[in-house]
């Protein structure tokens, strides 16, 4: 997937109004309805899943990135 | 021997809990976006006197309104809100229903897997030649384990009950199950104070989740997201093992009712496993997530609407608290 795609399906998953890139800070992002979004969103396009813990590392897009594997992405 | 489910009813609580009110408690939560996302819009909930087991004796009345009640040789009751530690609420019920003393009666301790083990213990008693008549009920009131200042808790959880009698038959209703455990989530969804390893604190201090939900070890916690992978793990296959099981494919089902948790958890659900959306009962709007009961309540009104006829064929699915969960297929 490419990374502009990815952003993307961030913008739209998580219902986000602001314009992201990959230093956005998801963290304001990620109330209750917000983590079951990108826990689908990951789990639909990369059949991973991501220990609730795990969250709170993810700061910015490229720290999830980073989780998820740059091998995923063009 | 066969076995079926003869009949259900439900009851709930007369207070209401409407996402207006939500919006009232909690300044800035919108109850368009809960509705939307969740599927809720109101739930009941009970009384500062009233009990799960109030509930189970409304729920079990009205089902045994037109049955003879000295049919019933086994209650079981299925609730995580207990009147006492002990005895066993379905003693209790037993007597305030006036059933026969000569039968079996006890609790059991599950949640959103609750209806489903119910029936996988009736129909072992039933072709055990232990029991020909089963009242099985379902009571939670989760609310009243929930913290007023958790938000997210009280915008899903919902109080209720349903009873359900399930009998001996000609015709094979109930088939086989799949059922499963995996005790190491169980921290995931619990309410930890208030049994014997951590009692109840007066002075438990408020604990803010981070998205603005407060509650104490005193009362529920559910950690949603692991809540919301374990189901992802689990769901799609214990699916595909009791449909296996059962010989049959999705494509012959006529009906899929799961545990109704939240609209958001169960359209993903949907979708991942392929069922098909008119094949699929999602109607929470009126209860929020009534734990044991959300499965037989779906299966009553959908029974009421028409949406499920005679000699349909519908896969029940249940899962959370434990974690358990398990499957079924039954025949109306």
């Amino acid at each position: 997937m490419k990374k502009a795609e990815f952003i993307a399906k961030i913008k739209e998953d998580l219902e986000v109004e602001d314009e992201l890139t990959l230093d956005s800070r998801l963290d304001k992002f990620l109330d209750s309805l917000g983590t079951l979004a990108l826990i689908a969103l990951i789990d639909e396009n990369f059949g991973k899943s991501i220990p609730a813990e795990e969250f709170q590392k993810f700061t910015t897009i490229q720290s999830l990135i980073d989780y998820i594997g740059e091998e995923h992405f063009e | 021997m066969s076995v079926r489910i003869r009949n259900i009813e439900y009851y709930l609580p007369e207070k209401i809990l409407d996402n207006e009110q939500l919006e009232k408690d909690f300044p800035g939560w919108s109850a368009k976006k809960i509705e939307n996302k969740v599927g809720i819009e109101r739930r009941h909930v009970v009384g500062e006197s009233e009990t799960a087991l109030d509930l189970a004796f409304e729920a079990s009345k009205k089902v045994l309104k037109d049955y003879d009640k000295n049919k019933i040789d086994f209650l079981l009751l299925s609730t995580q809100s207990p009147e006492y530690y002990l005895p066993s609420g379905a003693c209790i019920l037993q007597d305030r229903l006036g059933l026969r003393t000569n039968i079996g009666a006890f609790d059991y301790n599950l949640a959103c897997s609750g209806f489903i083990y119910g029936l996988a213990l009736a129909k072992s008693l039933i072709e055990s030649n232990i029991a020909s008549s089963v009242l099985l009920v379902n009571a939670d009131t989760y609310t009243k384990h929930i913290h007023p200042k958790d938000k997210s808790n009280r915008t899903i959880f919902g109080d209720g009950s349903a009873a359900t009698i399930i009998e001996k038959s000609e015709s094979e209703g109930i088939l086989e199950f799949s059922l499963g455990t995996d005790g190491s989530g169980f921290k995931n969804l619990i309410v930890p104070n208030g049994g014997l390893r951590h009692r109840y604190d007066i002075n438990a201090k408020e604990i803010d989740d981070g998205s603005g939900s407060i509650r104490t070890d005193n009362n529920l916690y559910m950690n949603g997201p692991e809540i919301f992978n374990f189901t992802i793990k689990v769901v799609p296959k214990l699916v595909l093992e009791v449909l296996e099981k059962n010989k049959i494919s999705l494509e012959d089902l006529d009906y899929v009712i799961f545990h109704q948790a939240n609209k958001y958890i169960l359209e993903y659900l949907r979708k991942k496993i392929n069922i098909p959306e008119d094949r699929f009962y999602l109607d929470m709007r009126e209860t929020g997530n009534t734990i044991s009961a959300t499965i037989p309540i779906a299966i009553k009104n959908s029974l009421d609407k028409g949406v499920i006829t005679s000699g349909d064929k519908i896969l029940i699915v249940g899962f959370g608290v434990g974690y358990s969960w398990g499957a079924t297929i039954i025949k109306i």
